[in-house]
């Protein structure tokens, strides 16, 4: 075989792939993107009747006993931590943890919390499966479960983010200037062909312990993998890392 | 996308060995050949010369063929063609500067001579198949973009709403997984 015969042999591939290649070229991307698409609507959707659902509870929670107190002449205290909920004592928070919007994406540049909601990840393959476990601004930690041993093939993780720079015209509009696309992976023979690369600024860890050139296990078993890109912000804090992918041999396990 | 029902009607026009087959069919695929044409020869002029020639292909072929997919069909044709040109071109130096086809990123699929083994074009065909049916949708959409259409990264990744970085790598990933399939094939095969 040579690349002649490989390039004239891609004439002869099915009529279904080009013109499912063809649907996407004409236009319709939604159709090759729904499943993405249908996850962050779920997941937006599913956030949206979560919160919603936390609004209606709380606002019960707090007008009920409010009705209550006040057919009896009892104020509640503005000092007290809760509200007590006379029907069983429990005792609801007074307001939602502070803590959790700093994780948001427009406070800073790290993984948007639409993607990587926690436990709203989840791969399996017939190689194992992976599940978000946890998120920082600058960190990623997933278990990943090893059930069938992948032989002598290597696991790569990449990250994958975007810089993106704006500049600002006479007439006030605003100009995306250019982009540029940032890789970080384990993979040390990668070849990016144009993206830039950021090198040392993933750190592994596996299990609790920190491993040598960010080796990822693949072997039968269960892992807890963080990575750590911290050493990103240092480069440019404009940069987002906006997915993670895992790569199996055959088997291309996660597609957020 | 294209209508099915107007590729039965143009080729029912073909079978009918009516020349409005040839309007009708450069009415609705013209443009998309063209692309395909200009993907891979990065010259208009010679583009427009090799969708003339794929209209004439479509008039030769049709019948005895009746394609169920007339884009599929027309896209190979015109696909065919241009590589002829592209590589007369190349061999002859005429083409304006030196494109490098993203099929060329594939020179790293062929097996070594020990693995190589005695594929013929519609084995290997077969096997490309196989190896694509197995792939998740995205990943197809953007290797046959890449090497059948001859797309550019930057094309496919706004098409995808992905990153151009995304995009690579998974034809990186994809090239790999390729050349490994196309050995293990072959040495079951044997």
């Amino acid at each position: 075989m040579n690349d002649e015969n490989l390039y004239r042999a891609l004439s002869d591939i099915s009529d279904t792939f080009i013109d499912e290649a063809n649907e996407v070229r004409e236009g319709d991307t939604l159709a090759v993107c729904a499943e993405n698409k249908r996850r962050k609507i779920a997941f937006v959707s599913g956030t949206i009747a979560a919160a919603c659902a936390c609004a209606c509870a709380l606002t019960l929670a707090i007008v009920l006993p409010l009705q209550t107190n006040t057919s009896n002449g009892d104020l509640p205290s503005a000092s007290s931590p809760g509200i007590s909920d006379p029907g069983n004592g429990d005792t609801l928070p007074s307001s939602p943890s502070d803590d959790e919007s700093s994780d948001r994406p427009g406070n800073n540049p790290g993984l948007p919390q639409e993607i990587y909601g926690l436990g709203s990840t989840q791969s399996s393959d017939v190689l194992g499966s992976i599940r978000f476990s946890d998120k920082t601004a600058y960190s990623v930690t997933f278990e990943l479960e090893i059930t069938t041993n992948p032989y002598n093939y290597e696991i790569y993780v990449e990250l994958f983010g975007t810089e993106i720079v704006y500049t600002y015209n006479d007439d006030g509009s605003i100009d995306k200037r250019y982009s540029k696309d940032y890789i970080i992976t384990t993979d040390p023979n990668y070849d990016y062909y144009g993206s830039v690369v950021l090198e040392n600024a993933l750190v592994v860890t596996v299990n609790g312990v920190p491993s040598p050139n960010c080796y990822i296990p693949n072997e039968v078993g269960n892992y807890t993998i963080v990575l750590d890109y911290s050493a990103v912000k240092d480069i440019s804090g404009n940069i987002r890392m906006d997915r993670v992918d895992v790569w199996f041999w055959d088997f291309y396990i996660l597609d957020i | 996308m294209f209508q099915t029902q107007d590729d039965n009607y143009i080729v029912g026009l073909y079978f009918e060995r009516d020349e409005r087959a040839i309007a009708a069919t450069q009415d609705k695929y013209g443009g998309y050949c063209h692309k395909i044409a200009v993907n891979i020869l990065g010259d208009s002029g010679y583009a427009e010369e090799v969708v003339s020639d794929a209209m004439l292909g479509m008039w030769n072929s049709i019948p005895p063929n009746r394609p169920a997919c007339l884009s599929a069909y027309i896209g190979k044709i015109t696909r065919n063609l241009a590589l002829n040109r592209y590589n007369a071109a190349h061999t002859q130096k005429r083409l304006a500067n030196e494109r490098v086809l993203p099929l060329e990123e594939l020179d790293i699929c062929i097996p070594s001579h020990a693995d190589s083994g005695a594929y013929g074009d519609e084995r290997l065909a077969e096997c490309i198949n196989g190896f694509l049916s197995k792939q998740a949708r995205t990943q197809r959409v953007m290797f046959v973009c890449r090497y059948f259409y001859c797309d550019s990264i930057e094309e496919i990744s706004q098409k995808l709403n992905i990153s151009r970085s995304r995009v690579k790598t998974t034809l990186f990933r994809m090239r790999a997984k390729l050349k490994k399939y196309l050995e293990r094939n072959n040495r079951e095969g044997d």
